[in-house]
């Protein structure tokens, strides 16, 4: 075995924040057993806790969860692409995608102008799909790759 | 305020518009129908919900018949105004409101 062997690159640094402290907790864990990517959990979903643990762990993706339920405001659309920006000011290479629950037509719209305007990277509906988190930790090592040459 | 600021403030509003509110940009997106008042996207030609044809005017259109706008920004102004106070253009004379033929 040579010395000289080349080193992998680390694997991207996911942090997850979801609505709820214990969906975190089982997202992290789940991505985990995935692999394929060092997940963080970010437990508290306040705009500054969030930025704060991005910017500290220096992570490559975040992923933020919506929720549309009647009377919540802090968590639409909106509200996350609020915390999207202040994560990009600290972290302009951090990948950003929304995880939004499915039945809520309405919502679409501004989902689509978020991404159009780049505020974030991309969304799903529904649950979590192992092919989907795929696709986005493909598109983190990608840009990494892309940011290192 | 820095360039990043400024865009992302304007991307931000664009959304919660779209989310949330009636501004310009989100009334020229959307259709109402005449049948059941779901508010539609504007390229759709038929309503979502009931399937009625949806006129070919948009929220915007409907808007701006109805309340005297800046023709520079589209902003709705009083009757009396001389200057947009959105944009700073001096409006026309003689364009006050007119009524919509609807």
């Amino acid at each position: 075995m040579s010395l000289f062997r080349r080193r992998e690159p680390p694997l991207p640094k996911a942090a997850v924040c979801f609505a709820l402290p214990f969906s975190t907790r089982r997202a992290a864990d789940w991505l985990r057993n995935l692999g394929g990517c060092r997940p963080i959990g970010v437990l508290s979903d306040d705009c500054d806790d969030v930025v704060w643990q991005c910017a500290a762990e220096q992570a490559d993706l975040l992923l933020l969860e919506t929720d549309f339920t009647e009377g919540v405001e802090d968590k639409d659309v909106s509200a996350r692409c609020d915390i999207a920006v202040e994560v990009r000011r600290k972290l302009p290479d951090c990948r950003i995608y929304l995880v939004c629950e499915d039945g809520h037509p309405e919502k679409l719209a501004a989902l689509e102008k978020a991404a159009e305007l780049k505020l974030i990277d991309g969304y799903c509906l529904g649950s979590l799909t192992v092919q989907q988190v795929l696709i986005w930790l493909n598109e983190t090592t990608k840009r990494r790759k892309e940011e290192r040459t | 305020m820095t360039d990043y600021d400024l865009r992302t403030r304007k991307a931000l509003r664009q959304v919660t518009l779209l989310e949330y509110g009636c501004g310009p940009e989100t009334l020229r997106r959307r259709k109402i129908c005449p049948n059941c008042g779901k508010a539609n996207s504007a390229d759709r030609t038929d309503c979502a919900d009931c399937g009625a044809r949806l006129p070919e005017m948009t929220l915007y259109d409907l808007y701006r018949s109805r309340h005297r706008c800046c023709p520079g920004c589209g902003v709705a102004v009083t009757d009396v105004a001389r200057y947009c106070p959105e944009c700073g253009a001096r409006l026309p004379k003689g364009a006050a409101r007119q009524e919509a033929a609807v």
